[in-house]
């Protein structure tokens, strides 16, 4: 069973307990801040804002709950947020963090509109809630005292790789969509032009937020077929950049780059892959705390000085 | 030894030591005779590595698993991500709310009067709304003239009247001021009901 040896050697692959705990912090740090930034939508649902269709995971309400469960229950993601970023009480507040985000975004969607830009975020943090990623960088680690996680370990290096390849694969899936509902001819460069005047068009007529470069750029035609190639070329090519360093720096930068395009042309963010939080796994991104302010913020946080990782154990 | 398990590290690029690493003697036991490659330490004992290859092809099937159905069956977080995969013409159908002052003067009724904060969830209570049927159109105006009784805005501060319309508009031409809404269709209408009454 070669293939299965070549699986092993590739997914299972030790890596540092630093890289999945700084993708940890990282994402639970992303998380509590959008929770914040976005708390007028994501916990009051006092004035109705359509019909109430749950999904997700409140698929199984029969009805809406009352507004001050509801705010309840966003505290307490808020707080165990908090918990999920520093790795205290990780065993529980990991996968109670991870459920709970989902729970909130479920909840959010649930009235006539599913939001798109929140998936990843809700999927990277099932995968980090239920993994080992406190066992470094982390306020668990620092009261254990335990050297046992400054040895790099598969069990840090799958969860790594699953976020990553969960990331391409969402993109993957979005590409299908449009080929199975549009087909090739999603490439004319009509639809994505169209898309564009007409988003900034309804928004304009409501004198809602809207991008101002898009009556610009809806004028002129030509790049817009160029734009759908690479769109779809990004979308679909994910997991196949993931096998090489190179090329998986590069798709990072064609996804990034595609979502600033749409910030740009159709004043719709995605923030999670725009802050590039959602592609820190693809990385070393560990290395962000040799900046010597976050170095800092680490000594402060955490204890002491480098604690392990591939890099420090002597 | 040391050198040999550094060649062999050097040729496998996902491994995560590094031949320099060793050089200067990091990267913990290697060289000891009890390692058989170049992972480190750690390896996975089979009820973790059982595991890990669970939550990965759990995950994984249900992350892929809308490219199998129909994308326009959305769903959350596994979703099909249908958003900009329609095709659309130049001319779309716009469903808006309206804000009819006593003079006749139109505003357009912002999001946060019809929905929330959300443009988005707006649209969508509107269009979804008006594809329910009449009933439907008349109670979502109903609440949106309820709602403007105590807005702040003077062109919907004035308002007497709302409705619920549909409206084509060419996108690109209206961008550019060359074109404006046309065949306008009203789907409810319904009086604001005076700030007085709406006091508690």
């Amino acid at each position: 069973m070669s293939w299965l040896r070549a699986l092993d050697a590739r997914f299972l692959a030790a890596a540092p307990p630093e890289r999945l705990a700084t993708v940890r912090f990282l994402t639970g740090a992303f998380a509590c801040g959008y929770l914040l930034v976005r708390a007028p939508v994501l916990a009051d649902f006092r004035r109705t804002p359509g019909v109430f269709r749950p999904v997700g995971l409140a698929a199984w309400l029969h009805g809406p709950l009352p507004p001050s469960w509801v705010f309840a229950l966003f505290g307490l993601t808020l707080l165990l947020g908090v918990c999920f970023t520093l790795g205290w009480r990780f065993r529980l507040s990991g996968p109670a963090f991870a459920l709970l985000v989902l729970w909130v975004t479920s909840y959010r969607s649930s009235w006539s509109m599913l939001f798109h830009n929140e998936n990843l975020l809700a999927l990277h943090l099932l995968v980090l809630g239920c993994c080992d990623a406190a066992a470094a960088l982390s306020l668990d680690a620092r009261s254990a005292h335990s050297q046992a996680a400054t040895t790099p370990h598969a069990r840090y290096g799958w969860p790594v790789r699953l976020l990553s390849v969960i990331t391409t694969c969402v993109y993957v899936v979005a590409a299908v969509a449009k080929l199975k509902i549009t087909g090739l001819s999603w490439m004319d460069g009509d639809v994505l032009r169209n898309y564009i005047a007409f988003d900034a068009m309804r928004k304009s007529q409501i004198g809602t937020l809207h991008s101002p470069l898009a009556g610009y750029l809806v004028q002129v035609g030509w790049p817009y077929i160029g734009l759908s190639i690479l769109t779809l070329l990004v979308e679909l090519g994910g997991p196949i950049a993931l096998l090489n360093r190179r090329l998986t720096r590069l798709w990072v930068l064609g996804a990034w780059g595609f979502h600033l395009g749409v910030l740009l042309s159709m004043a719709i963010a995605f923030p999670y892959p725009l802050s590039g939080v959602a592609f820190a796994s693809m990385f070393e991104c560990e290395k962000l705390w040799n900046v010597r302010r976050l170095g800092r913020l680490r000594a402060r946080l955490f204890g002491g000085g480098l604690r392990g990782g591939a890099t420090e154990v002597s | 030894m040391a050198t040999s398990t550094a060649r062999r590290c050097a040729s496998m690029a996902r491994c995560e030591c590094r031949r320099s690493d060793m050089a200067r003697g990091r990267v913990d036991a290697i060289g000891s005779s009890k390692l058989t490659h170049c992972a480190p330490a750690g390896h996975n004992s089979p009820v973790e590595r059982l595991r890990a290859y669970l939550i990965s092809f759990g995950l994984l099937s249900a992350v892929l698993a809308p490219t199998l159905r129909d994308p326009r069956d959305d769903d959350y977080p596994f979703s099909t991500y249908p958003m900009f995969a329609y095709r659309r013409g130049r001319t779309n159908a716009v469903t808006s709310a309206i804000a009819i002052a006593a003079d006749a003067q139109e505003a357009k009724v912002p999001p946060v009067y019809v929905a929330n904060a959300e443009s988005m969830q707006a649209f969508r209570t509107l269009a979804r709304a008006v594809r329910s049927g009449s009933q439907e159109s008349q109670q979502l105006c109903q609440m949106i003239a309820a709602r403007l009784t105590s807005a702040t805005e003077p062109t919907l501060a004035r308002a007497v009247r709302v409705e619920l319309v549909t409206e084509s508009v060419d996108a690109i031409e209206y961008l550019a001021g060359r074109a404006r809404p046309f065949g306008r269709h009203v789907h409810a209408r319904c009086l604001v009901p005076s700030r007085e009454a709406s006091r508690p």
